[in-house]
């Protein structure tokens, strides 16, 4: 029996996993109300408490204080400016290359490097072998997204394994975000645990090589999260900050585009013109198959994230599930090297209907203003027909 | 290709073996008639609960005299936990005579708590002289649970558990080997001397 | 003698892995065979399975996620069993040991099968303990029962040790009651000896107090197992370093 949550959109099917109080509220939404009800004051000082602790045992000519892992999104302006400006730390920044960057993302990227003065590392797999490995996740998960949160959630940790520097700052855990698998005052850290769980949907790199695969060993091999012992060797731990500030991806998202004029553009399927930006696949090809797959796509997402902090949307989610981003689909088949038909028979097989574009709902006064009320300053995330692997970010 | 099997009597977590012997590279399959046990170039014998039960069911299968016929011709037999204690003299439990192929009694614990449920270290010197123990040391622990335990005897080698040194972890004795501690479920170090047990002292 | 042990619990509920919160409150925790990988991983000393469904029944999925794990640390499983049948279908799958409650409480002949199909020292009988207000009571599935009579039922059923069980501040990081550990071991000292394995609201100074008591044998440990990734094995260095000398395996075994 499928369960709806009374406040979000969340069912029980969410593929994280969702849990009821007795009133009907998701475990999701109960984490959320967190960030009403706790000492956000408190919290920020147990985050320098700890920092002081990991920072304690650097040496002084350490260089760098913290791995950083971003994004080029405004809400990774974010970050930067609590690590830097208000924990006064020194990052390494680091960045995996998600192969299909738009101008936005590619521009935002460079905006971090310069105004928050940092050192970048970024980190780009062979192209070919990237290709390989999302026809390999198509064909096992039906999602093209493995190889890109292989690589993101643990380029980061190898990082600071290499570097010796045991700190990394993520911003957010999305599942506590999304479905509170956790509570902020559970102060979760990075785990492999969850990486294999929720990143990874429980499949390793060496598990996805089977009889049959495309790839080989070789080709996941920038993949493997380090061992425990090479771990341990460091006092490698990740922390979340959303444990510490009360996370608002918005609020956060529009300060830094005021405060540092960060790029946020348009997306076909969802209203929020600041999440995911970077990725010109993300709220396309991917959110299609997540909407075939699991019945919801990151509009849903977006939304739950939304109500939480505002009211009821059910008629926007059924609007932007309802656009069907042909064009970018075909650039993206173009690139893979797959027919229409065959992306078509895959979106047959899974149990939702994504709709070809045929009769959107129309959104009513209220819902338009909530869509419009997104700053957009950098027109469309799909600006142009090709993925941008390395770009020109700033004009110099 | 030396041919492992694992008998199949009802008695034992078979899963959990047929994984472990897997794992290092010897996938074995399940004994379930006379042939079976007569054909493999090693047999385990499995065992978990009462040994009255245990001993019934190797009647009730009619395993007795092909196990017998194994023995006697001195090919390999591994023994685990109940099924290492099957293959002496006496059962305490059972009130009931075992298979017999080695001397004494296996009686119960006595003590404090009577049963021995847990990680223990095996005494050193006399593992390390068993010849099972390459690539283990002396902080090498196994999982033990048991409440009957092994008759020490002269009839073979006895490597008793460190700190209980009467009370035996395992033994050798010609083609008979028997573990008292469950190596498929002691982690790393029960891998290693399944690994052992096989190559170094069975010779595979 | 064999160390003391360092258990990891996961919970399941209506077919969910989840953590649990004095058993009012549940929250998500992924999927169970990740669970039980990840333990098998950090080599814990066995790894505890409770079903704490209102009433449980083996679900075969709990039996399939179980087997595809395919772990080589002991497992303990608890939560529905009532007949021989289900103890095999459990053996079958990679189960070690086996938690029972309703069978103590009610239908001893089937404890009696089941104790010799897989041996006194598998079973162990559980003891979820509540304070009503103005004294602990044994919490069992037909209803709430005065400790006493619980514990003299548990000590003439076939089992070797007793998981005693904090329910009211199960989760909940360091709030485990120490008028529950008096009042059990005030009860059992008078008793033939049972190992005790403690569960609910422990930290590592309760852990380490526990575990230097002679008749405890186990304590056991959940939530926070997937709050971090370096907490066991920093526990356990921590109960041998950090003055306590509780004598469980030390981490150079491993």
């Amino acid at each position: 029996m499928v369960r709806q949550c009374v406040r979000c959109l969340y069912r029980s099917t969410h593929p994280f996993g969702l849990t009821f109080d007795q009133q009907g509220l998701c475990s999701g939404c109960i984490t959320h109300e967190e960030k009403y009800s706790l000492d956000w004051l408190g919290r920020w000082r147990l985050l320098e408490n700890k920092i002081a602790r990991y920072c304690k045992q650097r040496k002084k000519d350490d260089r760098y204080d913290c791995i950083v892992p971003i994004r080029g999104t405004p809400e990774y302006f974010y970050v930067l400016d609590v690590v830097k400006n208000r924990l006064g730390l020194n990052p390494l920044v680091v960045s995996f290359n998600s192969q299909f960057n738009s101008k936005v993302g590619i521009r935002n990227l460079d905006l971090i490097r310069d105004i928050f003065d940092v050192d970048l590392v970024h980190y780009t797999s062979n192209p070919n072998v990237y290709r390989k490995l999302i026809r390999e996740s198509l064909s096992v998960f039906n999602s093209m997204r493995w190889p890109f949160l292989a690589g993101e959630t643990q380029f980061p940790v190898s990082m600071a394994v290499e570097k010796g520097v045991p700190l990394v700052i993520w911003p957010y855990h999305q599942p506590t975000e999304q479905v509170g698998v956790h509570s902020y005052l559970e102060e979760c850290e990075m785990t492999r645990r969850s990486r294999h769980e929720f990143d990874l949907m429980s499949v390793e790199p060496h598990e996805l090589i089977d009889v049959g695969s495309l790839a080989q060993p070789t080709d996941v091999e920038d993949l493997h999260y380090p061992s425990n012992r090479q771990l341990e060797k460091v006092g490698v731990v990740g922390i979340y900050l959303s444990n510490y500030i009360p996370w608002d991806s918005r609020r956060f998202s529009e300060d830094m585009i005021e405060r540092y004029g960060a790029g946020a553009a348009k997306n076909p399927r969802t209203f929020d013109t600041y999440d995911r930006i970077d990725d010109m696949t993300y709220m396309t090809v991917h959110d299609v198959l997540k909407q075939a797959k699991t019945g919801y796509s990151r509009v849903t997402d977006s939304l739950c994230r939304e109500i939480r902090l505002k009211e009821d949307a059910k008629g926007i989610e059924k609007y932007f599930q309802a656009q069907y981003p042909e064009l970018e689909i075909r650039d993206f088949l173009a690139w893979l090297g797959m027919k229409p038909a065959g992306f078509n028979w895959l979106l047959e097989r899974l149990p939702h209907r994504v709709s070809d574009g045929l009769d959107p709902p129309v959104l009513t006064d209220f819902q338009r203003e909530f869509v419009e009320s997104f700053t957009v300053n950098h027109g469309l995330v799909h600006d142009q027909r090709s993925y941008i692997i390395y770009g020109k970010g700033l004009e110099v | 290709m030396r041919i492992i099997k694992i008998l199949q009597y009802g008695s034992g977590n078979i899963g959990s073996l047929v994984s472990a012997f897997s794992r290092i590279g010897f996938p074995p399959s399940l004994a379930s008639d006379e042939d079976d046990i007569c054909n493999a170039d090693l047999l385990i014998l499995p065992g978990v609960g009462s040994a009255k039960s245990a001993i019934q069911r190797i009647r009730n299968h009619n395993f007795r005299a092909a196990l017998q016929e194994r023995h006697e011709m001195g090919k390999p037999i591994l023994g685990i936990c109940l099924g290492a204690q099957l293959v002496f003299e006496f059962l305490e439990e059972a009130k009931q005579e075992g298979l017999g192929w080695l001397p004494g009694e296996v009686k119960s614990l006595q003590g404090v708590l009577r049963f021995n449920n847990g990680w223990a270290s095996l005494a050193w010197e006399e593992f390390r002289c068993s010849g099972l123990s390459r690539g283990l040391g002396k902080a090498s622990t196994f999982y033990f649970n048991h409440q009957y335990y092994l008759p020490v005897n002269c009839s073979g080698v006895f490597v008793p558990i460190r700190d209980l040194p009467s009370v035996p972890a395992l033994f050798l004795a010609n083609h008979l080997c028997g573990f008292q501690f469950h190596p498929e479920k002691s982690q790393r170090s029960g891998l290693i001397v399944l690994r052992n047990v096989v190559q170094d002292h069975y010779g595979f | 003698m064999a160390s003391k042990r360092l258990i990891a619990t996961v919970l399941i509920r209506n077919g969910v892995t989840v953590k649990s919160y004095g058993y009012r409150f549940w929250r998500p925790a992924g999927s169970l065979a990740t669970a039980l990988v990840n333990l098998d991983r950090w080599a814990v000393d066995e790894i505890l399975l409770l079903d704490v469904s209102r009433r449980s029944v083996i679900q075969p999925e709990t039996l399939a996620e179980i087997r595809k794990a395919k772990i080589s640390t002991p497992l303990i499983y608890g939560g529905g069993i009532r007949t021989p049948n289900d103890v095999m279908r459990l053996l079958e799958v990679g189960v070690d040991r086996f938690v029972v409650e309703s069978l103590i409480n009610q239908r001893t002949d089937s404890l009696r099968e089941i104790a010799d199909i897989v041996g006194k020292q598998a079973i162990l009988g559980s003891l979820p303990v509540i304070w009503d207000g103005a004294a602990f009571r044994a919490w069992t599935s037909s209803g709430s029962v005065d400790l006493d009579v619980a514990m003299s039922r548990l000590y003439e059923a076939p089992l070797s040790e007793v998981l005693i069980i904090d329910a009211d501040n199960e989760g909940h990081y360091g709030k485990f009651s120490q008028g529950l550990k008096d009042t059990v071991l005030q009860i059992t000292q008078s008793r033939e000896s049972r190992g005790l394995i403690w569960f609910g609201g422990l930290n590592e100074r309760i852990a380490a107090e526990l575990l230097l008591h002679q008749t405890t044998v186990g304590v056991a440990i959940g939530n926070i197992n997937f709050e971090r990734e370096i907490f066991l094995s920093a526990f356990r260095k921590n109960l041998h370093k950090g003055g306590f000398n509780a004598p469980v395996r030390d981490a150079k075994a491993f």
